[in-house]
């Protein structure tokens, strides 16, 4: 049945493109939506196919035997499908879909996104929500009450977060028909470069050879251990990568406390392609948060004075981050 | 979806489907045996015991043996290709998916598996008690659809459960009778359908005594009557002809001629009056039941040369017809030669003292001979019951001057065997003698014991005239019905626990006259509702002209619903109407977007106040004005007070106002 699955790729691969093109119009991405006509789709799954079939042979029992209950109860059935069909659309229909804001997070690593799923009037009966490719949850909403949920996702890009367009489908309640929709949730996050751990002296020697910029001070210090922040440390020395990870404040116990102070700089590492060199960026701009040095970043057009912080180290993996970002969608 | 019908079935579902299948099982009890329902109850216990963990799934050669021996059992237990055979695969096919339960797939599969029980089940039962159950079967397997589509943690209440089915039911209940009521009724698409295999109690077309004292024991229904004006004939005119027996080889009468038969062509009510109504019981047989001298007033019925109703095809179906009756008595015919013959047979060397006692009589007139015959019977010691002792090779002779013990087809066929043997053209006719009337709904009930044998001679001017020697004898059978007739022999309905044996009892027979009354009621408006009565429906009710408008009914129905369910939807989810403060603001807005300073959508009502005013100096008062009041409207509601929103639409008109006039 190769032929079959290569015919079957080659329709899909004229066809996705109108598709999308056309779903993008109908549901466009959105903060929040609530589901309707507009953005529910239903067909019979293969059982409410196979449900018609048997509704057809019984129906051809009730003619040949020309049995009045057997009409009735296929009669019955056909209605039942009829109405099974308007509540599995209607179990969809009026759901609430809001997306949380996502916490920043590095290519390679899961990110959950946030989704919160409310109803108005009535419960909706399992709910199933994935991205592509994934499995992803089943959930039942309540009305009048949030049902916070997350999906994960595998970020492949930097960049802002695109997120591909998310299933919600519902097979309830008989399973005859299923009701889905593609809907495309703006998480208003960002994902940084995938960090490349290199020793930060290098940036040195980068530095040296473009002759701009000043390192100092580069101390050995030995990183001892990890334990909760508490009132009164240095800001330099909480550990910001598991911060921005959402995993609270935890400070970092050095042996030996000497700052360090760094520029860290794009067009030092010139001859490597653009990835790369964000990427070391990215590490070197962790490892200096991590050693609670003073640094500052230089990308083409935009520079970022030696600082120290949250905000600072936000602000510059933010800048490499959207630094000549494609638009591309992760699905 | 793939991956969805390969999860496990919850294990919830199990006890109903069981439920389910079991109730679907009763549907088809009439023709199980004891092998069938041991085999269900195996696999059902068998299945329990996986879902409760105490058993494996079955390995794939467990399931092969397993099949086998079910196939084989199945082959012990049902003869021959029929219904009740394949209605036996269907449950076996049933049975053995239930051990191979595990996925949803399965599920799904199982489930529609029963749905077909349960329609199949209608081929064999159309109780009304069975329509009940069946309704219960259908929530119970709509309860387990429904069960395999919540979420795994879900949990649900049985009560939960039940009201959605139920909910769900009653909700597809109008688009039901809808379709029940127009969808066109088609005749059978193909002639050969699987037809039962079981012999149905009634009559046969060879009369043995024997024969007739067995269904005499049965309460089973034949047929029921309902007359055109509610009114019953007199008792003595309730003959229902069935078949009329010509052949007598000395031990049968059986009727052997196949006369010809004048079908319905329409038009022949004009020269009938009295119409009724009859709903009979399949039987598997042509003939039809009718009074004497019957007009065929319903297609596909006919009346033969013999007086008889008959249909064109075998009636499987529990069958509705119409009967009419002859207007005027049918004129004097002759007898051709063949048919003298035919009616004059008899077997040679058979009951010579019965013949020699018909000889003597031949210089009599007919009239005289027939009289004397039934003087007989009333005069001499002839006994009425239906244990008779086995007559031996000259029946008749030992009837007629030994024993002198019978019932109605011992009666019949003496009398018979003597107009034959003094010259008489003579057949017997057998059929159904009364029934029981239901005075409040009218109509009449003629169950198996009502059957009876009766004699028709032919005399040279005046034609076929009816005789039933039974009255001579047992005058109760026609004026009160058999029971009464053998009310001091104790064997009437003897061996069977019914409703029967407690008529003297008055709660019982009032609840009987109930139950016999919703039976009526259900046979005639559910399950005899066929074409005719669809048309009849169609023209009378919904004064259409034919299917085709009943059709255009259907479909425009189904819009209907469609319709009134989107509207209803869109009604449920319209946008709520934006207050007056909203639309003020928007127009404002309006304005702005003209003048190139669109309104961001995350903006709030300062920020834009800021950026017009910084735009229009000259509107910076109105601006600031707009300012305030929106700070003091939504975000101090307390103190603000209700006036003040009318003051802060009134600032934005003004606002909006002026910058109309701006270019």
């Amino acid at each position: 049945m190769s032929w079959v699955d290569g015919v079957r790729k080659f329709l899909l691969q004229l066809w996705q493109p109108v598709f999308k093109g056309w779903l993008n119009r109908r549901i466009p991405a959105t903060r929040q939506l609530s589901l309707s006509h507009r953005s529910i789709f239903i067909v019979p799954t293969r059982f409410g196919l196979l449900y018609i079939l048997l509704l057809l042979v019984m129906l051809l029992t009730g003619i040949n035997y020309q049995n009045s209950l057997v009409f009735a109860l296929t009669f019955w059935l056909f209605s039942l499908g009829l109405v099974a069909m308007l509540l599995t659309f209607r179990n969809l229909a009026g759901l609430q879909i809001r997306a949380e804001r996502a916490q920043p997070c590095f290519v390679g690593e899961y990110t959950p996104l946030p989704i919160v799923l409310s109803a108005q009037r009535r419960a909706h009966e399992a709910i199933h929500l994935a991205l592509s490719q994934h499995s992803g949850v089943y959930v039942r909403v309540d009305p009048q009450q949030e049902q916070k949920l997350q999906l994960n996702f595998f970020p492949k890009r930097r960049g802002p977060l695109r997120v591909g367009r998310i299933l919600v489908e519902s097979y309830f309640p008989l399973g005859l028909f299923r009701a889905w929709s593609w809907i495309q949730l703006d998480f208003h996050a960002v994902i940084y470069p995938q960090p490349e751990y290199t020793p930060v002296q290098l940036a040195m020697s980068g530095l040296q050879q473009e002759g701009e910029g000043s390192v100092a001070n580069i101390g050995e210090q030995e990183f001892y251990g990890l334990r909760a922040y508490q009132q009164g440390d240095s800001l330099k020395r909480i550990a910001w990568k598991q911060v921005a990870r959402g995993k609270g404040l935890i400070t970092k116990d050095f042996s030996q406390e000497i700052g360090g102070q760094f520029v860290f700089s794009y067009q030092a590492l010139a001859g490597l392609p653009l990835e790369t060199r964000l990427s070391r960026l990215c590490g070197w701009i962790l490892q200096a948060h991590e050693q609670g040095d003073l640094y500052g970043l230089e990308l083409p057009g935009q520079s970022f004075p030696l600082n120290y912080g949250y905000q600072h180290l936000h602000q510059c993996l933010h800048a490499l981050a959207l630094f000549q970002a494609a638009e591309a969608i992760d699905e | 979806m793939s991956k969805i019908i390969s999860m496990p079935l919850p294990n919830a579902v199990l006890p109903w489907l069981l439920l389910a299948l079991s109730l679907s099982l009763l549907l088809h009890g009439g023709y199980l045996t004891l092998g069938f329902w041991s085999l269900a109850a195996l696999f059902m216990l068998w299945r329990w015991l996986i879902g409760k963990g105490r058993l494996p799934y079955p390995k794939k050669r467990i399931k092969v043996v397993t099949v086998v021996i079910a196939l084989l059992l199945l082959a012990s237990q049902v003869r021959g290709f029929n219904l009740e055979s394949a209605g036996g695969f269907l449950l076996v096919t049933s049975l053995l998916k239930l051990i191979e339960l595990r996925t949803l797939r399965d599920g799904y599969i199982a489930i529609f598996l029963a749905f077909f029980v349960l329609a199949t089940g209608f081929l064999f039962t159309q109780e009304m008690l069975s329509a009940l159950l069946a309704l219960l079967v259908v929530l119970l397997l709509l309860v387990c659809l429904n069960l395999m589509h919540y979420s795994s943690d879900a949990r649900v209440s049985n009560k939960v459960l039940l009201q959605s089915a139920a909910k769900l039911m009653l909700l597809s209940l109008p688009m039901m009778l809808v379709l029940y009521l127009l969808f066109p009724r088609i005749g059978p698409l193909w002639s050969f359908t699987l037809q039962s295999g079981q012999a149905k109690t009634g009559l046969s077309d060879t009369m043995a005594a024997a024969d007739i004292a067995e269904i005499s024991q049965s309460a089973e229904l034949a047929f029921r009557a309902s007359f055109a004006n509610n009114q019953l004939p007199a008792r003595h005119e309730l003959y229902w002809r069935a078949l009329v027996l010509d052949y007598y080889d000395g031990r049968y009468w059986s009727a052997r001629n196949r006369s010809s038969v004048h079908w319905y062509a329409g038009g022949e009510q004009q020269a009938a009056t009295d119409e009724y109504e009859i709903i009979q019981e399949p039987h598997d047989k042509e003939w039809l039941f009718a009074l004497a001298n019957p007009v065929a007033a319903e297609p596909r019925t006919g009346v033969t040369d013999d007086q008889r109703l008959v249909s064109r095809r075998p009636v499987h179906q529990r069958l509705r017809y119409k009967v009419a009756k002859a207007a005027a008595e049918p004129e004097a015919i002759e007898l051709n030669n063949r048919e003298r013959r035919r009616y004059l047979q008899l077997p040679a060397n058979h009951n010579p003292a019965a013949f020699a006692w018909s000889q003597q009589r031949r210089q009599q007139t007919p009239e005289q001979t027939a009289q004397e015959i039934m003087q007989m019977f009333a005069q001499q010691n002839f006994f009425y019951t239906l244990k008779p002792q086995t007559y031996g090779a000259d029946e008749i002779d030992e009837f007629l001057f030994e024993r002198r013990q019978g019932f109605c087809a011992h009666y019949a066929g003496a009398m018979t065997f003597l107009a034959r043997a003094a010259g008489i053209p003579a057949r017997v006719v057998t059929g159904y003698q009364g029934g029981e009337w239901n005075s409040q709904e009218h109509f009449l009930t003629v169950r198996q014991y009502d059957a009876h044998a009766w004699v028709e001679l032919w005399f040279e001017g005046s034609g076929w005239q009816h005789f039933d020697p039974t009255t001579m004898v047992a005058e109760d059978r026609i004026l009160y019905g058999l029971e009464q007739a053998v009310a001091n022999e104790g064997t009437f309905l003897q061996g069977q626990l019914n409703v029967h044996r407690f008529k003297q009892i008055s709660w019982v027979n009032q609840l009987r006259a109930w139950s016999a009354m919703a039976e009526f009621a259900w046979q005639k408006w559910v399950l005899s509702y066929d074409r005719e009565r669809q048309n009849n429906f169609l023209q009378s009710v919904l004064k259409l002209k034919n299917y085709q408008q009943g059709l255009y009914i259907i479909a425009l129905s189904f819009v209907a619903f469609f319709l009134s369910v989107s509207i209803w939807l869109w009604w449920r989810m319209r946008p709520k109407p934006s207050s007056a403060l909203v639309q003020a603001w928007r127009r404002l807005q309006q304005q702005g977007q003209r003048l190139q300073l669109p309104g961001e959508p995350s903006e709030s009502i300062d920020q834009y106040m800021q950026r017009c005013s910084a735009r229009w100096p000259q509107y910076q008062t109105q601006c600031r004005q707009i300012q305030e009041l929106a700070d003091a409207i939504l975000y101090q509601p307390q103190t603000a007070q209700a006036a003040s929103e009318g003051e802060l639409i009134t600032a934005i008109k003004q606002l909006t106002r002026q910058l109309k006039k701006q270019k």
